[in-house]
């Protein structure tokens, strides 16, 4: 019986950036071959990637499998994507699809509570600890979903507005209503909280 | 989808608010970064990997497409070396542009080895392409699959304090057929580039790793496993052993050491079982490797390394050359177990120093085995 293989990767890159032995230039992702991207594209963005998703589905283990999907699928795209060098924006195109998908499959009442909470002592209790961080992140959390995924692409994705508009289909008028929305409401629940002895 | 706004939206207001003038925003943004920080996901590189090949046997292609990433997995916990959008350039200048590695510049020639193991080295070595066709029949050793092959450098283990851990470094790949050969035949050679790490083990030259159904399988000479040794450091050196040839393979399965060809030997005078597998990080590696010293920028120095500790929280010491303390500070790594990438730049005076980062005393000074930190010594310009 084959005992499940973990990945230990405890590797390192050779001689550094340039053509590899099968022909590829690590730097131009337009000489890459599928399997190539997905790790080098693996390796840089992984974890982001989760995190982003995570925002949306409101813990990790969905967030892996969702963006674990994005990889399969943009594997499989590879050889039609039109654009190699935006690999990266068709990840996140299909982290942000995959994780609304899940959240569709939720009850609504599911949809906005906030990250369960953390182990004791665990390292999101550690990062999240900070006062002010916890007041935001609950304002955020409690915002129509449509204000929250416009927030979290600019403010944690740092994606642009047309890039917004184009991930969650929407016009760039609607993006900034949403942002300017949501973050007025932000500011005035902080705001509140702050008055409050 | 529809390029006008939803019904119910007024007209378009200004630009989105910068974070950098928008005390809300950057409220947002800071809070969120922390969350984002606090996601520490598995890896699931092999699993993506399974779902991609579905179609295809071989592993051989994946072999060859390890080195184009750093992707540095610990354990059970794993971080990309990379960060931010700074693909594998960030890595390969990260990892070879600094001092104190214990990483050399590699050899051109390192590249040119795969798919063409030199054979005649040793029987014993299985080929990629040998190993790709699968052989119903034999036992073990040749059933598996292809080893990784090509790194210019390899990982390799050493042991260090006391009790004694584990400390990583990468040294140059020799000329075996595969990563894990080489690994393996560097820690017999016994060579770390850190004077405080050691090695019980003999050299080796012709020692060999070979890849079978469910494990690895290592086989030694005699007399690299002879010699005396306490049971706590004989099994310290065995996870050494094992931690050094699973992370050059890149998996984490059971290791079979052969001494002489045979199973179940006998190592330093003790009696190992078949397999042996890696123990838990946090029993057995130290809880503060330095990877890098960056002394590149004058008047400062970037030390950088991976550890774990109680919150997550290190303590780096830097000391001159006449021993005195200079300055010292927290350093931010993994918690409870989890081992994650430290980096702080020091300010300091052009001079001569030792960095130790350690993991802080919590006990008051109670409990007597404090495990070791590591030291480097650098000089800033």
């Amino acid at each position: 019986m084959l005992r499940a293989r973990r990945a230990v990767a405890d590797r390192q890159v050779g001689p550094g950036p340039g053509v590899a032995r099968d022909g590829h230039d690590a730097d131009d992702p337009r000489t890459w071959d599928a399997d190539t991207a997905v790790t080098v594209l693996y390796a840089a963005h992984w974890r982001r990637l989760v995190a982003l998703a995570a925002e949306f589905t409101g813990e990790t283990s969905t967030a892996e499998e969702v963006v674990q999907e994005a990889f399969v699928a943009l594997h499989r795209r590879w050889r039609r994507l039109d654009d190699r060098a935006s690999a990266v924006a068709y990840l996140r195109q299909a982290v942000v699809n995959g994780a609304r998908d899940v959240l569709r499959h939720r009850a609504v009442a599911d949809r906005r509570r906030p990250l369960p909470d953390p182990a004791p002592e665990g390292p999101e209790e550690r990062a999240v600890r900070s006062a002010e961080h916890r007041l935001v992140l609950a304002a955020l959390d409690g915002l129509p979903a449509r204000q929250r995924e416009v927030l979290v692409l600019r403010y944690s994705a740092d994606l642009s507005e047309q890039d917004i508009a184009e991930t969650l289909g929407i016009s760039r008028g609607a993006v900034k209503t949403h942002a300017h929305r949501g973050l007025a409401a932000l500011r005035a629940g902080l705001t509140r909280q702050e008055g409050t002895p | 989808m529809s390029d006008r706004p939803d019904p119910d939206d007024p007209a378009p207001a200004g630009p989105l608010p910068d974070p950098d003038t928008d005390p809300t925003a950057r409220a947002l943004r800071d809070a969120l970064a922390a969350r984002a920080d606090a996601v520490q996901p598995t890896e699931r590189l092999q699993e993506i990997r399974m779902s991609t090949n579905a179609s295809r046997r071989s592993t051989r292609a994946w072999a060859a497409v390890a080195t184009a990433a750093a992707v540095v997995v610990v354990g059970g916990s794993a971080f990309a070396l990379t960060r931010g959008d700074g693909a594998v350039r960030t890595v390969a200048s990260a990892s070879t542009g600094t001092t104190q590695q214990g990483t050399t510049s590699p050899s051109p020639a390192q590249d040119a080895t795969t798919g063409a193991p030199a054979e005649g080295t040793t029987g014993a070595t299985t080929p990629p392409e040998a190993a790709s066709t699968s052989d119903p029949g034999t036992p073990a050793a040749g059933t598996g699959q292809a080893l990784p092959a090509g790194s210019a450098t390899v990982p390799v283990y050493w042991l260090g304090g006391d009790p004694q851990l584990l400390f990583r470094e990468y040294v140059p790949a020799g000329d075996a057929a595969d990563d894990a050969t080489n690994a393996l035949r560097a820690v017999l050679g016994g060579q770390p580039s850190d004077p405080d790490y050691a090695s019980p083990w003999g050299p080796d030259a012709s020692a060999t790793v070979t890849a079978g159904e469910d494990r690895l399988v290592v086989d030694i000479a005699a007399s690299a496993a002879s010699g005396d040794a306490k049971a706590g450091d004989v099994t310290a050196a065995v996870q050494q052993l094992v931690y050094t040839v699973t992370a050059a393979a890149g998996e984490d399965v059971p290791v079979e050491i052969r001494v002489d060809g045979r199973s179940e030997p006998l190592v330093f005078g003790y009696a190992l079982p078949e397999t042996v597998s890696r123990a838990p990080q946090a029993d057995v590696q130290a809880p503060a490797w330095i990877t890098s010293v960056d002394t590149g920028t004058p008047g400062q120095v970037v030390v950088e390394g991976v550890g774990s500790a109680f919150e997550g929280t290190l303590l780096y010491t830097v000391t001159d050359a006449s021993g005195a303390e200079v300055t010292r500070g927290p350093a931010q790594a993994g918690a409870n177990g989890t081992f994650a990438e430290f980096s702080v730049t020091i300010p300091l005076p052009a001079g001569e120093y030792t960095v130790l980062v350690e993991r802080p005393d919590e006990s008051g000074g109670e409990a007597g085995a404090q495990p070791a930190g590591d030291t480097k010594s650098f000089t800033v310009r």
